[in-house]
C-alpha cells in the first residue's frame, strides 16, 4: 500500500513539474506578443521606457494608434493583396504537386529518377539562388507589380511534390488496379480514386503553402514596388521606415497584420495539428 | 427530355469539368487584365540606402526630377527608393532583406544607382557591384564629376592591383544641402549592370543644380 501511495505520490509530483515546465514555456512565447499588444496602446514615452513598471499604459490605453495606422496605410488593400496571394499559391500549389506526385509515385516512364533527383536538389538549394532568376522571368513576362508576379514562384512546389509523392504511394495498389479493371484510363484513376484519397496530404501542404506564403517578406519586397500591390509583410516593412522610432504605431501595424493569420488558425485550428503531424514539419 | 432536365444531366456529369474550365478562364482573364496594367522596364532607378529623409516618390526631389528630365511616369517609370535599411560597413548586409533585395535589383540589371555614405559606399564598391567610372560608357560622367570620385580596390583579384573609381561624392548637391540624406555626407554609385547611365547623368546634373539646355 505504501509502495502504492508513493507511486501516486511521485506521478503527482512529475505532473506538477512537467505543467510547470510547460507553463513557463508557454509563457516565454507569449511575452512578444503581449508585449506587441501593449506597446501597440501605449504613448511613444512610455514605449521607449525601459522601465519594468510600465508593462501596461500609465495614460490610458490608446486605441487611436490602431486607427492611425489604419489611415495612413491602406489595409484594405494589403489584406485583399495577401489573401489572394496565399489563395493563388495555395491553389496552385496543391494543383501541380498533387499531378507531379501522383507521376512520380504511382507512374512508370523514362527518366523519373533523375527527374526526381532535380526535384529534390532543388530542395536543397538555398531559395535565396532562385531570386534572381525568377525576378528576371517575371520582369521579362511584365508582370512586376501584379498578383500574377506575387504567385510565380508558388506555382510549384518542389516539397509538395516530395509529400503528395509519398502520399500516394502510401495508397494500396489494389484500389487503381480495381478501377482499372473497370474501364478508368489514368486521368480518371487520378482525379476519382487516388487524389480523393490523399485529402489529408493536400491539406497539410496547403496549410505550409498559407503560412509560408504570408511570411514571405522577399518576393513581395522585390517584386512590388506600389504600395497598392504589395503584401502586409513587405508593407510592413515599408512602415519601418514611415515610423522608425514611433513604436506603438509599428506595433499596431504589426498586430493589424497578423489578424488574418490569427482568424484562419481559430477556423482550422485543428487541420493546422493534423498537418503538421501528418507531414512532419515545423511552423 | 426537357432543356431544364437536359442541363440538370450535364451539370451532374461534368460539374467538375464546368467549374475547372470557369476558374481556369477567369483566372486567365486576370492575369492578362493584370498584366495589360503592369508597369514597364524602369528608366531610372536608385535606391538612397538608411534614410529616413522624404525623399521617396510623393516628395519634392522625385517630382523635381520628373520636370527636370520631362520623363513621363507611365511611359518611363521612375522610383526613389528610400525604404532600404542597412548597415554594410557592420556586417556587409549578411542576412538583411533589404541588402538581398538590392542585390537582386543590381544583379538584375534594374538598379541603375545607389546613395550610401561616401564609406560605406566605397566599403560596398569592393565588391564589384558598382559600375567602374573609368568605363567608356561613363566618359561624360568622368569628365564632369571626375574630380569628385571615390576609389576603392575590389576584392576582384583582377582589379586588386589598383584602385577603381566607384563612386562619386554628392556631399555638395541637394541631397545634403536642401534634404540633409544623411548626417555627414553622400556618395552615389553606379549600378554595374544598368542600362540607364544616361539618366544617371541627368540625376547627376539636376541634384548639382545644373541648368539643362533649352531651359
Amino acid at each position: 500500500v505504501q509502495d502504492m501511495e508513493s507511486m501516486v505520490v511521485r506521478e503527482r509530483i512529475n505532473k506538477i513539474v512537467i505543467y510547470v515546465i510547460l507553463v513557463i514555456m508557454a509563457i516565454i512565447m507569449l511575452v512578444p506578443f503581449a508585449w506587441m499588444i501593449l506597446t501597440a496602446v501605449k504613448t511613444n514615452q512610455e514605449a521607449i521606457s525601459v522601465s519594468p513598471f510600465y508593462i501596461f499604459p500609465q495614460s490610458g490605453w490608446h486605441w487611436e494608434n490602431f486607427a492611425t495606422v489604419w489611415k495612413s496605410y491602406n489595409f484594405f488593400v494589403l489584406y485583399k493583396n495577401t489573401l489572394l496571394m496565399i489563395f493563388f499559391r495555395v491553389v496552385c500549389a496543391c494543383l501541380t504537386a498533387t499531378m507531379a506526385g501522383y507521376a512520380f509515385g504511382r507512374l512508370e516512364f523514362p527518366g523519373k529518377k533523375p527527374m526526381f533527383a532535380l526535384v529534390l536538389i532543388q530542395m536543397m538549394i538555398p531559395s535565396q539562388i532562385f531570386i534572381i532568376p525568377q525576378y528576371l522571368m517575371v520582369s521579362k513576362l511584365h508582370i512586376l507589380n501584379t498578383t500574377a508576379g506575387l504567385v510565380f514562384p508558388g506555382i510549384v512546389t518542389a516539397f509538395g511534390t516530395y509529400l503528395l509523392k509519398t502520399g500516394y504511394q502510401g495508397l494500396p495498389k489494389d484500389l487503381e488496379e480495381a478501377a482499372g479493371i473497370d474501364g478508368c484510363n489514368i486521368g480518371q484513376r487520378f482525379l476519382f480514386i487516388m487524389m480523393p484519397l490523399t485529402r489529408s496530404s493536400m491539406v497539410s501542404l496547403g496549410i505550409f503553402t498559407a503560412l509560408f506564403a504570408f511570411k514571405d517578406l522577399m518576393w513581395p519586397m522585390i517584386v512590388c514596388t506600389n504600395s497598392e500591390t504589395t503584401t502586409l509583410s513587405a508593407g510592413l516593412a515599408k512602415m519601418q521606415g514611415q515610423y522608425g522610432s514611433d513604436y506603438p504605431a509599428m506595433m499596431a501595424s504589426a498586430v493589424l497584420a497578423i489578424v488574418p493569420m490569427v482568424v484562419i488558425y481559430v477556423i482550422f485550428q485543428k487541420q493546422f495539428v493534423e498537418g503538421i503531424a501528418t507531414s512532419g514539419g515545423k511552423l | 427530355m426537357r432543356t431544364k432536365e437536359k442541363f440538370a444531366y450535364i451539370w451532374d456529369y461534368y460539374k467538375l469539368w464546368i467549374i475547372a474550365a470557369v476558374c481556369a478562364c477567369a483566372f486567365v482573364i486576370y492575369m492578362a487584365g493584370q498584366a495589360k496594367n503592369a508597369l514597364s522596364d524602369y528608366r531610372f532607378y536608385v535606391t538612397m540606402v538608411g534614410t529616413n529623409a522624404g525623399v521617396g516618390n510623393d516628395s519634392k526631389l522625385y517630382d523635381g526630377y520628373l520636370q527636370y528630365t520631362g520623363f513621363d511616369p507611365l511611359e518611363e517609370p521612375v522610383y526613389f527608393d528610400n525604404t532600404c535599411y542597412f548597415n554594410y560597413l557592420s556586417n556587409k548586409g549578411v542576412g538583411n532583406t533589404y541588402y538581398e533585395r538590392l542585390v537582386t535589383y543590381i544583379e538584375a540589371g534594374v538598379q541603375d544607382a545607389v546613395i550610401m555614405e561616401p564609406e560605406e559606399l566605397a566599403s560596398f564598391g569592393e565588391s564589384g557591384r558598382l559600375l567602374d567610372l573609368e568605363d567608356e560608357q561613363c566618359s561624360a560622367i568622368r569628365e564632369k564629376y571626375g574630380q569628385y570620385f571615390i576609389y576603392c580596390t575590389p576584392e576582384d583579384e583582377e582589379y586588386r592591383d589598383g584602385s577603381v573609381a566607384v563612386g562619386i561624392d554628392v556631399s555638395d548637391s541637394i541631397l545634403m544641402t536642401e534634404y540633409q540624406i544623411y548626417d555627414t555626407g553622400c556618395a552615389l554609385g553606379i549600378s554595374a549592370y544598368s542600362q540607364n547611365v544616361d539618366a544617371v547623368e541627368m540625376f547627376l546634373a539636376y541634384i548639382f543644380g545644373e541648368v539643362q539646355d533649352g531651359q
